[in-house]
């Protein structure tokens, strides 16, 4: 049998000084990122308030278009060209707020035209939480990134086998081990690691340990909804396994160590931005990157915030810089994941926003909200390319052939589900919640 | 002290504990497995739990502003929706909140005389089983809105092996000490942060 040292075993070695000795002065991550890990990674980063895919994957060349208004003197300068990236052998243009992408587009797998079917925020996010059409507002079946996190085995080392921050979380057909742990904030993940206040000392901790156990709930055996007791034992028994690994000190991102100040010039943060500034898009990049290469996470969601929802003239200068500072953190996300997995063959990070924003101005200067969404997808489990499309002249929704991402007069209007059923089926998952078939021509090996 | 809040979480902790039938609720068998949201048991919101936490213990959670938002109070900007998971992050804040209060509670009973969460058995009634049973009868009643007439009721159990368990409390602080734990214990009972 060949011995394969678990996260556990290689921790407790670096507190007797084990690791020390073998590695010098490693950092525990390193370590941890070190043991083998074959299984699935993904990560869900969520743009909040609807973003404008003409400054991000699905621009034009400055012109004049019929129906659609680029905007482009009403832009900074910066924002005024858009770049020239090649995807899969298929040159194309992405908005100059995809810069910090652009090392990354050797993975990346556009998809164009997606019908959000909705331009209300609430069911947009519903729609984009599970890539399922939801009832109104409300998200029908699991999120993508649990359904994420279910595939294959689970690994004891996965303490918080999912992490959401910022946008809801559902599990509706998997473990309860799989049920996402939701912070509210990035920067809410230093009061869950930290010790608990006030310790009793270690024998009446334990103590207290085994009479919680015990303790039985008075909710009837005959009620039918989901019990506290049960819900509240899955937690503490995950919230007991996390204190005793005392991972804080790899998420205090606001100190002074080397390794947070290299975590802070990747992710282009200051010390101080963890308090002074909570919604971050760095911090919060930096926190998905910690939790899936310190190998306690399988799938981790992250919502990029302060909103894109300009309905007026800022939209000139509010929504670019925004888009920008998100998406640079998604790409110094992907350079972190990358170091660990280089062509992102066990590594999946899907980019999306509830829906796109209107190709002509409103009468204040700002854009509202458009269905035919984008989405960026970034991982070897998909080829590489831009698949569907949307109106030349007017960023319309349009018909395409599912076998090849063409438009097509006889085709199919490109939906979120066959986003979800690709990416999940590509990963080895069942992709018969989507009651779509998965597009086969971006998986590898099926076409 | 304020006895309404104790009257009504009485009331309802023996309407939620008083039915013994083994007979389960006739309900739609192809309709759907989860009660309707009215009658879902549902989790304390954050300006709940610490008010709560404050009528039961006789203390504040003085961080509770810190961290209102990661218990799932909305802040109307960014967030509007109340979120009530019992996820980890809520009971390690619950766990936290219970320290501090309990903590500071105990103590007061145990230096100045009060009588909030000692008030049956003192720290000195040290092997008492009787005392430690009817001080555990009360803090039921205190925090879990549950009437329990008989020491031996099952419930009461994993608490007094918490405060019988070896090695036994050879002081006042140990006592005290033991004291805190139950307090802790039933602040994060499913019962207490549920309703």
């Amino acid at each position: 049998m060949t011995f394969r040292p678990s996260r556990r075993f290689v921790l407790l070695g670096g507190g007797l000084g084990l690791g020390a000795a073998m590695l010098g002065i490693r950092r525990i991550r390193d370590v941890v990122a070190a043991t083998p890990d074959e299984s699935l990674r993904f990560v869900h980063v969520y743009l909040n308030g609807g973003w404008d895919v003409t400054l991000g994957p699905d621009t034009r060349a400055p012109g004049t278009y019929a129906g659609l208004d680029l905007g482009t003197a009403r832009l900074a300068p910066e924002f005024q060209t858009p770049l020239e990236v090649t995807i899969g052998g298929t040159p194309t243009l992405w908005g100059s707020a995809m810069a910090g992408l652009v090392p990354h587009a050797d993975k990346a797998t556009v998809f164009r035209g997606v019908n959000m079917n909705t331009v209300a925020h609430a069911t947009g996010r519903a729609y984009v939480n599970s890539f399922i059409p939801p009832a109104g507002t409300v998200v029908r079946g699991s999120s993508l990134a649990t359904v994420a996190a279910a595939i294959g085995e689970l690994a004891p080392e996965r303490i918080l086998p999912n992490v959401t921050v910022g946008f809801p979380s559902y599990n509706t057909a998997y473990s309860r081990e799989l049920t996402a742990v939701s912070l509210r904030r990035a920067s809410e993940i230093q009061g869950l690691l930290k010790p608990l206040s006030t310790p009793l000392g270690a024998d009446v901790e334990a103590m207290l340990a085994t009479a919680q156990d015990q303790a039985a709930s008075c909710v009837s055996d005959h009620y039918p909804g989901p019990r506290p007791a049960e819900q509240l034992a899955s937690s503490r028994g995950r919230l007991r396994r996390l204190l005793a690994e005392n991972l804080s000190a790899q998420f205090d991102f606001g100190a002074a160590t080397a390794d947070m100040v290299a975590i802070r010039d990747r992710f282009g943060f200051a010390a101080n931005a963890v308090t002074a500034d909570p919604l971050n898009v760095g911090v919060t990049a930096a926190l998905a990157a910690q939790l899936v290469r310190a190998g306690v996470s399988r799938s981790v969601t992250v919502t990029m915030a302060p909103s894109l929802d300009t309905h007026g003239a800022e939209w000139a200068t509010l929504h670019p810089t925004r888009l920008k500072a998100a998406l640079d953190a998604v790409g110094a996300l992907l350079t972190d994941l990358r170091e660990l997995d280089p062509d992102l063959e066990r590594t999946l990070v899907l980019v999306s926003s509830e829906f796109a924003r209107t190709p002509k101005f409103n009468g204040r200067g700002g854009r509202d909200h458009w269905f035919a969404n984008s989405m960026l997808v970034f991982g070897s489990a998909l080829k590489p390319g831009v698949f569907g499309a949307t109106g030349a002249d007017n960023l319309g929704l349009q018909q395409i052939d599912l076998t090849t991402g063409a438009p097509s007069a006889t085709g199919t209007v490109l939906l979120p589900e066959h986003v979800g059923a690709t990416l999940i089926s590509a990963v080895g998952g069942d992709h018969a919640p989507f009651r779509v078939a998965p597009i086969a021509a971006l998986i590898p090996g099926r076409s | 002290m304020n006895v309404r809040p104790l009257t009504l979480a009485l009331a309802l902790g023996l309407a939620a504990c008083g039915s013994t039938g083994d007979d389960p609720p006739d309900r739609d068998p192809v309709g759907p497995t989860d009660p309707a949201p009215g009658r879902r048991v549902r989790r304390l919101t954050a300006d709940q739990f610490a008010r709560s936490l404050e009528i039961a213990t006789g203390q504040a959670w003085t961080r509770y502003a810190t961290y209102a938002e990661a218990l799932g109070k909305p802040d109307f900007g960014e967030l509007t929706d109340e979120g009530t998971d019992l996820s980890v992050t809520f009971d390690k804040l619950v766990h936290d909140a219970a320290r501090e209060a309990c903590g500071r509670a105990v103590d007061l009973d145990r230096t100045g005389g009060g009588t909030v969460i000692m008030r049956e058995a003192r720290p000195a009634d040290r092997g008492d089983r009787a005392k430690a049973e009817a001080n555990l009868r009360y803090l039921f009643l205190r925090f879990l809105g549950v009437a329990i007439d008989a020491g031996d009721d099952p419930r009461l159990a994993p608490w007094l092996g918490l405060l019988e368990a070896a090695p036994a409390p050879t002081t006042d602080v140990e006592m005290a000490t033991r004291w805190k734990a139950v307090c802790i214990g039933l602040v994060t009972h499913p019962d207490f942060l549920t309703y």
